[in-house]
């Protein structure tokens, strides 16, 4: 990107809502089932059917909101957005058009950093609005027709629209993947892209930098993954960036993100500028969002991942790999802590959930053999060097599949580390009379060359030495 | 009063309504429509007289909100009787001529 | 006996209570009666009378068992075709709905069947209910049973008919801007509009959702009670449906509790209001306050726009209601698309009458960008001007007495041209859509040519029971009751 310009990206995200039944009638939604066997009268369109509102639907989206600290609509409605397309069975959809759930609120996003363990910048998106609406059936195309499956049509959806916000790629990209991990965590959407659940258009333009103007807008649809986000936005910077070099005047228009293809392409079919004639929905009345609704809800709320992470960082002293890795599930941060109601030590549990635990992981956490309490014992035992950390994953790998209590294992089979000095001493020494070539190495001040003879100590008691002791060990018999 | 109704009435473009509402207008059809929705938008052009500064617009004449359905799922119905009544189907689809989104 | 078909449902409850007549027998009879007089008449659009005759024989098996459901057990109702009864056709008698059956059934025609009703038929009316004389029917009109050369009123002119020409003792219409109760003025029936979300619209094709209410029509208003006493009550398929269980007004007919104060709205008898309405309508003020009741004039001075505010409102609503039917999931699909978007364009142009397509222009262009507050939000705004106007007014009167209609049934033809003319039938009737409020049209005398004159009885929300009692004391001191009109049969034999 060259330093002259300076992208200017808005993002539409259509996210579906996880309820049992659709927005306006008490059908189920699933991915993948056969065409139009989700159906009643009301998702058909049939003459006569009426919607109801599904409550659920309403709250999950307030919920949205407190969680992105939007200002929650005290009474919100019901437009009626009208256009014909064959996948929308009424021809119009119903949406919220001057009377949102939530306006403004805010996305907190983290850049990428200097590296993998370094934190990089954090920084606010702000939203300008979340509507609640429903979803459209599904299109196929064939050769010379195509075909419509509408179970789809009628899931509950959520639209929030940012603001201008976003200057990059890798923004747009981190955005999308700090709201998901948001929505997930509370249990929102699963978000699942490749099921549809979240998509994702886009606004893209740009403007001389420092400039405070905007330039022509192009609207870019289909980004229907996260890297496709990150891909199709990159390119559409490079295509702008190109035309307005060659001092070509850039369209307003609509593209489309061919993901295979590597590039975007101007969608046909639009014969005339969209009035889609909104007016308030005559069959749904208002919903007045009280106070104590929103307290209620607001105190079914998950932490924010991100308060997660500052509090894992600053409070529990965790290494920023290790807590973010935490934070990236709910359920993993949530067995986390548990293991420290347990009485784990903080940094020892966070690592063996981090990094061990999850390594072993099939599935879910909660169907696993071990619990919470385990880990907690295993990080006991690490914290009073009871056992060795390769002592400790061999044992968590066996409990993942079979359950049973680290300590009662540890005493059973003898695994407890040995730190006892005279009988390290003796294989210390025997160590260093075999090794005379890292002995030298060492004594001529490479300190690492130590690490050949400590991994023989090692592997004389089968791991179970404790390895602060041999150092120590080592250490004084060589000083000697 | 038909010609000065149609006067009062130039944005009246039946041929752009007919794109919006979807309906193919053949001329003789405009020819009908244009000075008769005219005389009727002449008609309703006494609203004009009317003072509504603060009044609220009305949208539904019962006083109901917050009328919400809990989130429970039932058995979708069984697709043939909807699929039977479709012009045209094919493996469970409605099928429609093609159409073209890009 | 006294023939079954000219029996009000109340009647013919009685005599099946005695055990004197079974439903099959009086659906046979009407059947019959149907029969003989639809060649002249043409109510209904179609009728399955296998499918009647099985509901009647149920009806019959479960009394036999003592299983009565209650006063409509057994008694046959027809219904308008704009009411979904699983696999029956759904037409709203338009070309664009030709084959459709429903796979569901509208709350309403559910609650009739559960109170034991024979429901059946598919009445006549001005297609998807967008009119005033039944002419727009995208198949046939319908006779005005008293004059064949005059309509019967609109849009529920079959339903109006029917019970007029004695084919059925009860038949449910549905009224956006006077649909019930213009053709039951014009046919000589009772017709009740309720207040707005006390019977469900689950099932009830829309045509102004902010407007639309089922209701009956019926000889009686005793039967006009028993329909309501089975349909009303909380639906939660429909949001917009009042909350309270179903009312008891049939068992609670006598003449109201002490005198009520009548308001007579000035602006209801001005210019256009033909002289022998008024009269009429003068002669049953007169009997009101002979039996007791105090009549004063009162103002509704925002009245004269809800023709105006109606034809905004219910096209705008209309227009995109109507945008579902496209040929795509149901109902006809025009040939020869060149692609899926083109099909819209044939499938409406084809599918849809004049009338229709008229309105669905006005109601898109009011809601256009651009013309959306001049048009559309200033008419909600004057909206909430008329139903103020009627809390004031009810604030100082209990019910509003005035004609239904400014004439009696004009002659076939005679409007169809001039649409804003016929708007204008409805100047009476429009207000209580657009305030939501209940009201009913009860005959009170017929012109020097011998076409029945309606009285409008008005009344603020949920004062149904009231209007109910009001209607039935006019009945009591006057021979209106179950009047059934000299249909000329071919055969003779039913009549």
């Amino acid at each position: 990107m060259s330093a002259a310009w300076e992208p200017v990206i808005g993002l539409e995200v259509h996210v579906q809502l996880g309820t049992a039944s659709k927005m306006f009638s008490p059908v189920p939604y699933r991915f993948g089932e056969e065409p139009n066997t989700l159906i009643d009268p009301v998702v058909w369109a049939l003459p006569g059917s009426l919607p109801v509102i599904n409550e659920e639907a309403v709250a999950k989206t307030v919920q949205l909101g407190l969680l992105l600290g939007c200002e929650i609509a005290p009474v919100c409605k019901w437009d009626r957005k009208n256009y014909f397309y064959p996948d929308s069975p009424k021809n119009y959809q119903i949406s919220q058009y001057d009377q949102p759930v939530c306006r403004h609120g805010s996305v907190e996003i983290e850049l990428a950093g200097p590296s993998r363990a370094e934190m990089g910048p954090h920084r606010e998106v702000r939203l300008t609005r979340i509507h609640l609406e429903e979803d459209v059936g599904k299109l196929t195309h064939y050769g010379k027709d195509s075909g419509v499956d509408y179970n789809r049509a009628g899931t509950p959806l959520v639209e929030i629209v940012t603001e201008p916000d976003l200057h990059s790629a890798e923004e747009a990209y981190a955005f999308l993947t700090c709201l998901r991990r948001m929505l997930v965590h509370a249990g929102l959407s699963d978000c699942d892209m490749e099921k549809g659940q979240l998509r994702c258009d886009a606004n893209i333009s740009l403007r001389p930098a420092g400039s405070g103007k905007l330039g022509t807008k192009v609207e870019l649809k289909n980004l229907n993954s996260i890297s496709g986000v990150r891909d199709g936005i990159a390119h559409e910077i490079r295509r702008q960036q190109r035309e307005l070099e060659r001092g070509n005047a850039l369209r307003q228009e609509t593209r489309r993100w061919d993901a295979e293809k590597g590039q975007t392409r101007e969608m046909r079919g639009k014969e005339e500028a969209h009035d889609y004639r909104y007016f308030p929905d005559p069959d749904l009345l208002p919903v007045r969002i009280s106070e104590a609704w929103k307290a209620e809800l607001a105190a079914t709320l998950p932490e924010r991942p991100f308060d997660r992470q500052r509090r894992y960082l600053e409070r529990l002293g965790l290494p920023y790999s290790t807590a973010t890795v935490l934070i990236g599930e709910r359920e993993v941060a949530d067995f986390f802590e548990a293991c420290l109601t347990e009485g784990g030590d903080p940094v020892i549990a966070g690592n063996l959930v981090a990094n061990d635990l999850l390594r072993e992981r099939r599935g879910s956490l909660a169907e696993l053999p071990i619990g919470p309490a385990e880990v907690a014992e295993l990080a006991g035992l690490l914290a009073h060097r009871t056992i060795a950390h390769a002592t400790a994953r061999e044992l968590l790998a066996e409990i993942v599949q079979t359950g049973g209590s680290p300590s009662a294992l540890v005493r059973e089979r003898g695994l407890e580390q040995r730190s006892d000095t005279g009988e390290l001493e003796a294989l210390c020494r025997e160590a260093i009379e075999n090794s005379p070539k890292a002995v030298a190495q060492y004594r001529e001040g490479n300190a690492k060359a130590i690490n050949a003879v400590k991994g023989q100590v090692m592997k004389a008691t089968g791991g179970k030495a404790d390895p602060q002791v041999v150092n120590q060990l080592l250490e004084k018999l060589l000083a000697d | 009063m038909e010609d000065s109704a149609t006067a009062r009435h130039p944005e009246l473009d039946l041929e752009a309504l007919g794109r919006l509402a979807r309906i193919r207008l053949r001329d003789e059809d405009r020819a009908e429509f244009q000075p008769q929705l005219a005389r009727i938008l002449g008609y309703v052009e006494q609203l004009s007289r009317v003072e509504v500064e603060g009044v609220e617009p009305m949208t539904h004449p019962v006083p109901l909100e917050n009328v919400l359905r809990p989130d429970r799922a039932v058995a979708p119905d069984s697709r043939e009787a909807y699929l039977d009544n479709a012009p045209a189907t094919r493996n469970g689809e409605v099928i429609v001529p093609r159409v073209i989104e890009e | 006996m006294t023939a079954l078909h000219t029996c009000t449902a109340g009647d013919l409850g009685t005599l099946l209570d005695r055990g004197e007549v079974g439903s099959l027998e009086i659906t046979e009879h009407l059947l019959a009666r149907l029969e003989a007089c639809e060649p002249r008449i043409r109510a209904f659009l179609s009728w399955e009378g296998e499918d009647a005759r099985a509901r009647a024989r149920a009806s019959d098996e479960r009394r036999r068992r003592g299983e009565s459901r209650g006063p409509l057990e057994g008694v046959p109702v027809a219904l308008k075709d704009i009411v979904a009864v699983e696999g029956q056709p759904l037409g709203c008698a338009s070309r664009i709905l030709e084959g459709f059956r429903s796979p569901y059934t509208a709350t309403a025609v559910r609650r009739l069947e559960e109170a034991g009703a024979v429901v059946f038929g598919r009445l006549n009316m001005d297609e998807f209910a967008m009119g005033s004389s039944t002419e727009n029917s995208g198949y046939h009109p319908t006779a005005n049973p008293w004059d064949n050369r005059r309509v019967p009123g609109g849009s529920s002119g079959g339903s109006a008919a029917a019970v007029a020409a004695g084919e059925a003792p009860i038949a449910l219409g549905s009224d956006t801007g006077g649909s019930i109760r213009q053709p039951a003025a014009f046919c000589g029936t009772v017709g009740l509009k309720p207040t707005y979300g006390r019977i469900s619209r689950y099932g009830l094709v829309a045509f102004a959702s902010s407007l639309d209410q089922i209701g009956p029509l019926a000889r009686s208003v005793e039967d006009v009670a028993l329909f309501l006493d089975a349909t009303c009550g909380h639906d939660p398929r429909d949001s917009t449906s009042l909350p309270g269980g179903p009312p008891a007004w049939a068992g609670r007919l006598a003449p109201p509790e002490g005198p009520l104060r009548l308001g007579v709205p000035r602006e209801f008898f001005g210019e256009g209001l033909a002289p022998e309405v008024r009269e009429a309508v003068e002669k049953a003020l007169r009997f009101y306050e002979q039996a007791g009741h105090s009549v004063e004039e009162v103002d509704l001075p925002h009245a004269e726009y809800g023709v105006a505010v109606y034809y905004i409102v219910a096209t705008a609503e209309a227009s995109s209601n109507l945008a579902r039917f496209d040929g795509i999931r149901y109902g006809q699909r025009a040939p020869g698309a060149e692609d899926g978007i083109d099909l819209y364009y044939r499938t409406r142009e084809e599918g849809f009458g004049p009338e229709v397509v008229r309105r669905i222009l006005l109601g898109t262009y009011v809601l256009s960008s651009g013309y959306y507050d001049a048009y559309y939000l200033r008419a909600q705004k004057v909206r909430t001007l008329v139903q103020r106007d009627f809390e004031e007014v009810f604030a100082r009167v209990d019910a509003l007495v005035s004609p239904t209609t400014p004439t009696v049934a004009f002659r076939e033809g005679d409007k169809i041209d001039d649409p804003l003319a016929m708007y204008l039938n409805d100047i009476y009737t429009i207000p209580a859509n657009l305030a939501g409020l209940p009201a009913l049209s009860v005959p009170c005398g017929f012109s020097p040519e011998g076409m029945p004159i309606g009285l409008q009885l008005m009344g603020p929300v949920l004062a149904e029971e009231r209007l109910l009692q009001l209607a039935r004391q006019f009945e009591e001191g006057h021979d209106f009751r179950g009047q059934v009109a000299p249909v000329e049969t071919g055969e003779g034999r039913s009549s």
